[in-house]
């Protein structure tokens, strides 16, 4: 911060900055929400092993569980990754124009995530799928692309949105 | 009191003149992206000089907005060599020639710089980054 900050800050409201781009900028322009489905639906995968886990021999048990906390964990951190690379590289005002609540769905299946670091909860696995979900139906709408809804084929159930075409 | 009122009044003077002149020697942008992690995050905005290499050249380490010919979007860099220095380029080593400057984002894992684009040209750097507000 810088003394000349608070009246900079004042005149971005009136008129807002000019974007500088940081990204991986040439731009390479691929994008996909399905790695965030991915991390999304292992985060699932981990509460039911957890819930399954077979907790006769507790040294056997408390390794399990720490190695499926540990994963459930960064894949929630991968999936907030993936779709903020989605929220502030791929979608653009104009998107925002046509999904006003493009935020929100953003921060609230961020806010899931995270949800799913702090508890055991397969509702919230599921609930955080669903959202990504939701993203993945704007994003391939945005690029004119229908979806649909299907299984993801894997051991955890759960559905993905796929491109149709 | 008499004496106050002009001094004040020149002071004011002064202050509009300095404001106007930030304003027009300055850009005011916000940074998307993460290839100048970790100083510099999405969302972070920061205040650039236009004016900084009208009489200085760029130096190694600042912080410049490059806007390449044919590319419409002005890019958040550093510069990592100068003219004259030797830089590891694709083909093998190369000397940097007059004008010719290196510039990479901090975070290389996220960033397209001048190991894909090769080098800027003086006069597509359209600014240094005095700081982030």
């Amino acid at each position: 911060m810088n003394l000349l900050s608070p009246m900079l800050r004042a005149l971005d409201r009136l008129s807002p900055p000019e974007r500088v781009s940081a990204h991986c900028d040439i731009p390479c322009g691929i994008y996909d929400p399905h790695a965030a489905q991915v991390a999304a639906l292992t985060v699932l995968r981990m509460n039911q092993l957890i819930k399954a886990l077979d907790r006769s021999n507790a040294d056997l048990a408390a390794m399990q569980i720490a190695r499926y906390t540990q994963t459930k964990e960064s894949h929630a951190e991968l999936c907030k990754k993936e779709l903020d690379i989605l929220w502030h590289d791929y979608f653009r005002p104009e998107h925002l124009e046509k999904y006003p609540d493009l935020h929100t769905k953003f921060w609230m299946a961020n806010k899931l995530a995270s949800r799913n670091k702090q508890s055991i909860d397969e509702q919230a696995a599921n609930d955080l799928l669903n959202a990504v979900n939701e993203i993945a139906e704007i994003f391939w709408a945005t690029k004119n692309v229908p979806t649909r809804r299907g299984p993801s084929n894997q051991t955890a159930g759960g559905e993905f949105v796929y491109p149709a075409n | 009191m008499k004496r106050l009122v002009p001094a004040l009044a020149a002071l004011l003077g002064l202050g509009a003149i300095g404001a106007i002149a930030l304003l027009l020697s300055t850009r005011r942008m916000v940074v998307e992206g993460r290839s100048m992690e970790p100083e510099f995050q999405p969302g972070d905005r920061v205040l650039v000089n236009k004016l900084a290499y009208l009489r200085s050249a760029p130096a190694r380490g600042d912080v410049v907005v490059v806007q390449r010919a044919g590319d419409a979007s002005p890019h958040l860099k550093r510069i990592a060599f100068v003219p004259g220095d030797e830089v590891e380029a694709g083909s093998g080593r190369r000397r940097l020639g007059p004008g010719e400057y290196w510039l990479l984002g901090d975070n290389p894992a996220e960033s397209t710089d001048s190991r894909q684009l090769g080098p800027a040209r003086r006069e597509e750097i359209a600014g240094k980054v005095l700081f982030k507000y």
